[in-house]
Formats: C-alpha cells, sequence, structure tokens
C-alpha cells in the first residue's frame, strides 16, 4: 500500500483540536485506565489497556505523518478492533481523558487513508443510498408499518401510527432491524407509545436514527446522515426524536 | 443518540429546534405521569439489566430504568459493577460490522459473562440494539443460561390495556 | 568554578526557567482556548460549571472511582504530589531567597517536615518507577521518557536533601540542585508534566461534559 501522505497530514492537522492536542500531551501512561476497559479484564495484557489505543494517534503526530503503511494498519487494528468507544475508561482516568475521542479521531485517520472495515463501509454506503443502513426501501418500510399496526389494532383497537404528521410532540425513530427482521420489535414501540397516549409521529424518508458515520468515524457522512434526520425532524416541526433504542 | 444528541450540532454547526430522546425518557416520563400503565410486577422470573453506555453512561437515564424495571420485575438483581460503571456489552462502536476483529470481541465478553453469571439471572434485559448482539454473544460463548430481551419487548409485555 | 554555575543557576537561570515555564503553559492554554473557541462553531455555550469543578475534586481529592481502583498508586499520587507543592512553596530556604530578592515572605514549614515530605516524595517516584518496570501490562506501556520524567523530578527532590542534610559536595550538590530544578521548570509545558495547568482544563471539559449528561465524570 502506498501512503497518499499529503491527505494523511491534512487529515491529521483537521483532527488536531483542542482537546486532542491536550490529551495527546498530558496522557502520562499511568494505566490506571485498565480498571475501566472490558478488554482488559478479560484478558489483561498491554495492547488492552485504553492508554495503548493512543499510541499509533501520538506515533502519527510525531513523526507528521511520514510514516509506512504498517504504522498506519497498527492504527487500524488497534482502535477497530480494540475498543467499542464505550468511555468507561474516562471515569478512571486521574486526568479525565476521553479515549474514546482519542479513538474515534484515530478512526478518521484511518477512514481518510482508505481503512474503513468492509463491513462499517457496507453499511454506511446504504444508510447513505436508503437512508437506512440495511437498505429496506420505502414501500417496505410502510408496508411494514401497517402490517404492524393492524396486528396491534387486535388487541389495542384504538392504536394509531402517524406518518409524516407535521406538528406532533414526538418522531418516533428505529433501528433498521426493527424494520427488516424483527417487525415484532415495531409493534412493541407502537404498544408503548399507542398505551402512553403521546402524540407521535413517524417519517417516511428518515426514520433510521442509527449512525454508522460515528461508529466508523467518518465525520463527513456521520454529518450527512444525522442531517437527513435532524432536517425532517426541523419539517415536521416536532419537540423531540425519539432515538432508536 | 449519541450522534443525534451530542455530537451533530458540532459536526452540522447548528443547534437544531428539537431534543434528541433516549426511548426510556419517554417512558420514564410517561410512567411517572400516570399515562402510561404497567403492571405491577408482572415478570417474575430473575432478571438484570445491562447498562448502555449511549443510554446510561452518555445519556444519564440509570434512574429511569431503574424506575421502569422496579414496576415491572418482581426479582430484580444488579451486575456488579452496574450503572455508569458497568462493563461494556462488547459489541459497541461497531464492533458488529467487524467480523475481522470478532475473536477479540468475544474474548472481552468475559467480564460482562462474569457479571451476569453471577447474578444467576435468567433474562437480561437491554435498552440497545448494539447491547442485544453483544449480551447474546456472552451468553452464547460463556454458556449462560439467560435469554436476552429488549427493553422494550420487555415493558410492551407488561403493558395494563385495561388500565390505559 | 562551582561558584559561578551557582550564580549562574540562582541568577539569570532562574529568571530564564520561570520565564519558559510559565509563558509555555500560557501558551498552551491560550492555543487551547482559541481551537476550543473554532470548534464550537459559533453554538451557544454549554459549560456546565458545577459539574467541572466537581470533576476537579473529585481528583483533587481521593474521592473517585480510580482511588478505590488503583488505591496504591492514587497513594503514590498524592505521596508525590502534595509534598512536591509544599517543600516547593514553603521551605524555609526558598522562602528567605524570595524575600531576598523581592521582599515578599509567607510562613515556612519546619525543616525537618521538609526533608520527611522530601523522602516520601522520592518514595512515591520510587513506587511509580517500580510498577512500571514490574507490573506486566504497564511494562508494555511504558517509554523510556516515562522513566526520565520521574527521574527529571527525582534529581531537584533528590540533590535538594542531600544538600540540606549535608550529603557529599554541598555547593555541588547545592548547584545541582537549582540546576535540576531550573531544567524542570523549563520542561514542563513540552512535556507531560503541562498536566500541571492542562489537568484542571481537561477535568473540566470532561466534568462538564459528563455533567451535560447528568453523569459525574469520576
Amino acid at each position: 500500500m502506498t501512503i497518499d501522505t499529503q491527505t494523511l497530514s491534512r487529515t491529521l492537522a483537521d483532527k488536531a483540536g483542542a482537546r486532542l492536542e491536550m490529551w495527546l500531551s498530558i496522557c502520562s501512561r499511568c494505566g490506571m485506565c485498565a480498571e475501566g476497559c472490558h478488554y482488559y479484564a478479560s484478558n489483561p495484557r498491554p495492547e488492552h489497556v485504553p492508554a495503548f489505543r493512543v499510541k499509533p494517534l501520538v506515533d502519527l503526530y510525531k513523526k507528521r505523518g511520514q510514516v509506512d503503511a504498517t504504522v498506519l494498519e497498527t492504527l487500524r487494528d488497534v482502535c477497530y478492533g480494540t475498543c467499542t468507544m464505550c468511555q468507561r475508561c474516562t471515569m478512571y482516568c486521574p486526568h479525565g481523558i476521553g479515549i474514546a475521542a482519542l479513538v474515534h479521531a484515530a478512526r478518521g485517520v484511518a477512514v481518510a487513508m482508505g481503512l474503513t472495515p468492509p463491513g462499517l463501509a457496507k453499511g454506511l454506503e446504504n444508510a447513505l443510498e436508503f437512508g437506512n443502513n440495511l437498505g429496506v426501501t420505502e414501500d417496505d418500510f410502510l408496508e411494514t408499518v401497517e402490517w404492524q399496526l393492524e396486528e396491534l389494532q387486535e388487541e389495542m383497537p384504538f392504536a394509531r401510527a402517524p406518518m409524516d404528521k407535521e406538528g406532533a410532540e414526538f418522531l418516533l425513530t428505529f433501528h433498521p432491524r426493527d424494520i427488516k427482521f424483527y417487525p415484532q420489535n415495531l409493534f412493541n414501540y407502537l404498544k408503548l407509545y399507542n398505551a402512553a397516549g403521546i402524540d407521535f409521529t413517524m417519517s417516511s424518508k428518515a426514520w433510521d436514527s442509527t449512525n454508522l458515520g460515528l461508529f466508523a468515524g467518518d465525520v463527513a457522512k456521520a454529518s450527512r446522515l444525522a442531517a437527513n434526520v435532524a432536517d425532517t425532524a426541523e419539517r415536521l416541526k416536532v419537540k423531540a426524536l425519539i432515538t432508536a433504542e | 443518540m449519541k450522534a443525534l444528541g451530542f455530537e451533530a450540532p458540532y459536526w452540522l454547526g447548528r443547534k437544531f429546534s428539537f431534543e434528541a430522546m433516549p426511548p426510556i425518557k419517554v417512558w420514564a416520563d410517561c410512567l411517572h405521569a400516570g399515562t402510561l400503565k404497567l403492571k405491577p410486577g408482572f415478570h417474575a422470573a430473575p432478571v438484570t439489566f445491562q447498562d448502555s453506555c449511549n443510554f446510561v453512561r452518555n445519556a444519564g437515564m440509570y434512574q429511569q430504568s431503574r424506575d421502569l424495571m422496579s414496576v415491572v420485575a418482581t426479582d430484580f438483581r444488579e451486575m456488579h459493577p452496574h450503572g455508569n460503571a458497568t462493563y461494556c456489552c462488547g459489541n459497541g462502536g461497531g464492533q458488529g460490522l467487524m467480523p475481522e476483529y470478532k475473536q477479540a470481541k468475544i474474548a472481552a465478553l468475559k467480564a460482562k459473562a462474569d457479571c451476569i453469571l453471577a447474578t444467576g439471572a435468567k433474562t437480561v434485559v437491554v435498552a440497545c440494539h448494539n447491547c442485544e448482539d453483544g449480551i447474546h454473544e456472552t451468553c452464547k460463548n460463556y454458556e449462560l443460561d439467560a435469554k436476552v430481551e429488549l427493553f422494550s419487548a420487555y415493558l410492551a409485555e407488561a403493558v395494563d390495556l385495561q388500565g390505559n | 568554578m562551582i561558584h559561578v554555575v551557582y550564580n549562574f543557576a540562582v541568577g539569570p537561570m532562574v529568571w530564564l526557567a520561570f520565564t519558559i515555564c510559565i509563558t509555555g503553559l500560557a501558551y498552551r492554554l491560550i492555543r487551547y482556548r482559541r481551537k476550543a473557541v473554532a470548534a464550537k462553531k459559533g453554538l451557544p455555550g454549554d459549560f456546565r460549571t458545577t459539574w467541572a469543578v466537581r470533576s476537579m475534586l473529585y481528583y483533587l481529592l481521593p474521592l473517585n472511582r480510580t482511588a478505590k481502583s488503583s488505591p496504591w498508586s492514587t497513594v503514590a499520587g498524592f505521596a508525590l504530589h502534595i509534598p512536591l507543592l509544599v517543600v516547593a512553596f514553603f521551605l524555609s530556604a526558598h522562602v528567605i531567597m524570595l524575600e531576598q530578592s523581592w521582599g515578599v515572605a509567607w510562613p515556612t514549614i519546619p525543616d525537618v517536615w521538609a526533608d520527611v515530605l522530601t523522602i516520601i516524595a522520592l518514595a512515591a517516584l520510587g513506587f511509580l518507577a517500580l510498577k512500571r518496570l514490574l507490573h506486566p501490562a504497564l511494562r508494555g506501556l511504558t517509554e523510556p521518557k516515562d522513566l526520565l520524567v520521574l527521574l527529571l523530578v527525582a534529581l531537584p527532590l533528590l540533590t535538594g536533601l542531600a544538600a540540606h542534610r549535608q550529603w557529599g559536595d554541598y555547593p555541588l550538590m547545592l548547584t545541582l540542585h537549582v540546576l535540576s530544578a531550573n531544567i524542570l521548570l523549563m520542561l514542563i509545558p513540552f512535556t507531560k508534566l503541562s498536566h500541571m495547568a492542562l489537568f484542571f482544563v481537561s477535568r473540566a471539559a470532561t466534568g462538564s461534559d459528563f455533567g451535560k449528561r447528568q453523569v459525574g465524570a469520576w
């Protein structure tokens, strides 16, 4: 693999925000974050100490991006392969370093260098094309809602599932698999919200509030996904958006 | 939740006219307002709750989740650690979509498996789809005799249709 | 010869050391502020001051998860920082020097206390160094500079104690003490010792962030 050093140094400069610079420079590698990590708790090895995940990034900045491909591959494997960005370690860091945010930035570097893990890349592609990461079409979505509403009406005759209703108080959103694989989940949501009697609506266009761009560390794509849902919520003038469970 | 609730305004450089809300908050608010009626003690089997990083550690839904659980479950058992300090389900940050790192993920689930086992719970209620997979894999790989149920399903079963 | 070095070390070099330390840290704080403002993209501020202050207090006092999960390292941390600051600011020799040049003074601690505190701090440094070398996971994380920085902090303590106790050659020890302390001051802004100022910034940022969700970051 040849490295596009220009892209790399531009990305490093972009990512060098206030907190990143500060955190990279004050992490003392004291190792107390180890207690916070389930990777470490399950398998106490040096590479499972959260502070270790910061190392490839520190390396990149120190060498100003003048590195070979193995460094980037290590960065990818460390940042995607040994972290769930759960932020538990931050609660154990005496300095309060947001290690998840640093891992996120490192993932962003991997993305810019074309190293996004294929599974995430595929989901992202779907999300951008269909508005949801499993590639459910609008017709399928509407049909599934109708089907689950009918089922629900058998036990709750008054149940409703308003679609694209302006001015509702809440906008319901889902995880795409609630629609594609587990429509029972959709049934449960409709049951709870109908039982509670809240004024809600759904959107036929933007109903997936998950964001694979966030996981991948791809801020540009994450922003587009978030904007899709946010614009819809604002157009429907809802007071609150209920995120996927 | 993390994307729309916390990060997106800074990505996009604008404040939204709406608020992003975790489902747990809506359910708990409706419960407290008395509009959502749940059958008290509907679930008798020993149960524990996986605190999701996004809804509990990052969105502060600890108390709300316990308020809901305490109504519908008669034998609720906490994991140790739990709440804001709970161990991750192991499936966050896109781990579910990266089969190349699956072995490391499963090895890291041991911590969670020990926590669940110690509670003796037969059901683990999860409030997040990533957790659902993570805990499911935990139970499968560490041979725990517990089923995984989404919070929404757990609550929906207990909805009191007569009362609502 | 040693007197020439000593006079330089307690004269111009002290000025240089403090200037570098203070302007260096100030530069880092200003740079942080500038970048943080840019990242906000003009959105209304939502900094949670109460949560930020609590976040600092919970770690300035041993009232946090880390104190429970890593009790020995926490003890070592306090045993290093408290003596370091108390001796630096309240040792009679330090205060007298300040009084001679600037005419300001404040109460001091008995010299015996200073000796004991210094030994405690050195023991803490020894513990931290040994933990780095012996703890299997931490050893894998340690880089040579992590040990060097401990040495950097240990040197002024060690030479200061030696000078006061009249171990070895007094003028030499005193000169080494002032030199090593100056070097330590000058390196603060450029090493992880910058946590001297940035600890508060980092804890405030994280405390406020967690506080927005009503979760304590401790």
